[in-house]
């Protein structure tokens, strides 16, 4: 069951959001042993607000589409009263005394927060093997990575834990999770939902989003989390869309560009032919399909990683003096992030202008640009290089290959699902629209899925 | 002419910090200024000056 229909059953009297959320919790209690998705479950705080939102409902009052639906946050976002782990040692008793604008908006429209869930430690990578508080796994292949940094979010999601968990996104953290674990994952514009209260990784490239079963779900959890927050001087004054795509949308006539260049170099068989799959499907669905070529993403990756690298090192240097509650691999990162030149991060911020105005460039051409999210499936636990398209490659930089860039961009990009590899992984076809085109990018992907039955697909062992 | 290097020495640094040149720390980092070196001779001056140096999409979005 989807958020949607959720909603149609307890509209119709036919749940409660007490059961939908014991149903969640059970799910929970069952799964997080295997899969180490939560860091923390709060099932009295979850069953009163489930309680408070059935009697709501009995009363007339509805607060729309996510009105008692159990959700999940990532551990980053500030909660109050709960636990805030940012999935670090430095952080392991830290209790926030406020709760940030995601979760204040998201307990507005009702919804029912079940916990928070694990991740990889600070955000600060993509396999969310996290050293201090174990390795989240993978629901298709326990013994895999789940992406990250938000793999708990996604692990939840694509389980039944949860019907929406939200994840931040500095580099791909919202998408890779979403590939590897076969579920909706939105890396909404820069600016677009408000990061006050959420534990920041780089200021300049964090993205806060959902992770959802399906694309609507998605679009209706941006309709509440959208939208200017004087907490937050980075959040947008643009106008909120509304984000929900119509039964039956049509993308007849949308512009889709297919990158020539760099999107299909180094892409393992199965996800190559996943995407161009999902390309005929769109220009059979009347899409205007064209090859385009794109600004030179190698180095645009290389420009957030001087980024990432700086702002990261910055943002972490008062724990200069707590070397050893760093694990190893995020310790390097900050390491290589206090020896970047200042000049480099400067000269970063410069180029990436530049590439922004080139990519409205190419936009003005295309309405939706169609590449894989990563050029692999999931890699086993523990595994630092992968072989993607035959060529070894860290596996870090690898599965960033195709998303880090876009965060350099700061334009909205999203992660469906679009088949499976021969070993039953899960493989995300990213979609990536123009600044605040959000409603526009969500159709398109809405008509993608409903055309696909991928994301009805759930793990084996997990109920599927 | 390219520039073949920072105008700060940081594997100096890092050596003196006590990080072995062929370690998890300096290796990578070498790699990334060496794609950043060709990438740095793009800027074209004439972008300057531009507001907002560190946030990626310009106020006309915002």
């Amino acid at each position: 069951m989807n958020i949607q229909e959720a909603g149609a059953e307890l509209r119709a009297r036919r749940v409660s959001s007490r059961e939908l959320t014991a149903a969640c919790l059970l799910a929970i209690e069952r799964g997080n042993g295997k899969l180490n998705a939560f860091l923390t479950v709060t099932p009295e705080h979850a069953l009163a607000a489930a309680e408070t939102a059935d009697r709501e409902l009995a009363a007339g009052t509805d607060r729309g589409p996510l009105h008692g639906i159990p959700i999940a946050l990532k551990d980053v976002f500030c909660t109050k009263g709960i636990r805030t782990t940012c999935g670090s040692l430095l952080y392991k008793d830290h209790v926030p005394s406020y709760d940030c604008a995601v979760a204040e908006r998201l307990a507005a429209a009702g919804s029912v927060m079940l916990g928070k869930t694990h991740m990889h430690e600070l955000a600060y990578g993509v396999t969310s093997n996290n050293p201090h508080f174990g390795p989240v796994r993978n629901p298709w292949n326990t013994d895999r990575v789940p992406g990250g940094s938000s793999g708990g979010s996604g692990a939840a999601v694509a389980t039944g834990m949860a019907f929406m968990a939200m994840g931040s996104d500095t580099g791909g953290s919202i998408r890779v999770p979403g590939a590897f674990c076969n579920t909706a994952g939105l890396k909404p514009t820069y600016g677009r939902v408000s990061r006050f209260g959420v534990m920041p990784l780089d200021f300049s490239l964090d993205h806060m989003g959902p992770l959802t079963r399906t694309v609507r779900d998605a679009a209706l959890c941006l309709q509440a989390l959208a939208g200017r927050d004087e907490r937050d001087e980075t959040s947008s004054h643009a106008a909120v869309d509304s984000y929900l795509p119509a039964e039956g949308v049509s993308i007849r006539g949308l512009r889709v560009g297919v990158p020539s260049n760099f999107y299909f170099e180094q892409v393992d068989p199965d996800v190559a032919a996943a995407v161009r799959r999902m390309v005929q499907l769109a220009a059979g669905l009347g899409a205007q399909v064209e090859m385009v070529t794109v600004p030179d993403i190698a180095g645009l990756n290389a420009i957030g990683r001087v980024i990432l690298l700086s702002e990261a090192s910055a943002v972490f240097e008062r724990f200069a003096d707590r070397r050893s509650d760093f694990g190893v691999d995020v310790r390097i990162l900050f390491d290589q992030g206090a020896l970047l030149p200042a000049t480099d991060y400067v000269n970063a911020q410069r180029l990436r202008r530049q590439f922004v105005t080139a990519f409205l460039q190419l936009f003005a051409g295309i309405d939706v640009l169609m590449t894989p999210t990563t050029p692999t499936v999931a890699k086993r636990i523990g595994e630092s290089t992968i072989l993607a398209g035959g060529v070894e490659e860290d596996f870090r930089l690898a599965a960033t290959r195709m998303v880090r860039g876009i965060n350099v961009l700061g334009f909205p990009a999203i992660s469906i699902p679009c088949g499976f590899d021969g070993e039953g992984m899960p493989i995300g076809l990213q979609m990536i629209g123009r600044p605040f085109a959000e409603r526009e990018l969500l159709a398109a992907a809405a008509a993608l899925e409903d055309a696909t039955e991928f994301h009805k697909r759930m793990p084996p062992e997990f109920g599927g | 002419m390219m520039a073949e290097t920072s105008m700060t020495d940081w594997k100096a640094i890092a050596v003196a910090k006590g990080f072995a040149p062929e370690d998890r720390v300096i290796l990578p980092l070498e790699k990334l200024e060496a794609q950043f070196i060709l990438l740095r001779e793009q800027i074209a001056m004439e972008t300057e000056p531009v507001t907002h140096h560190v946030l990626p999409l310009p106020d006309g979005s915002r």
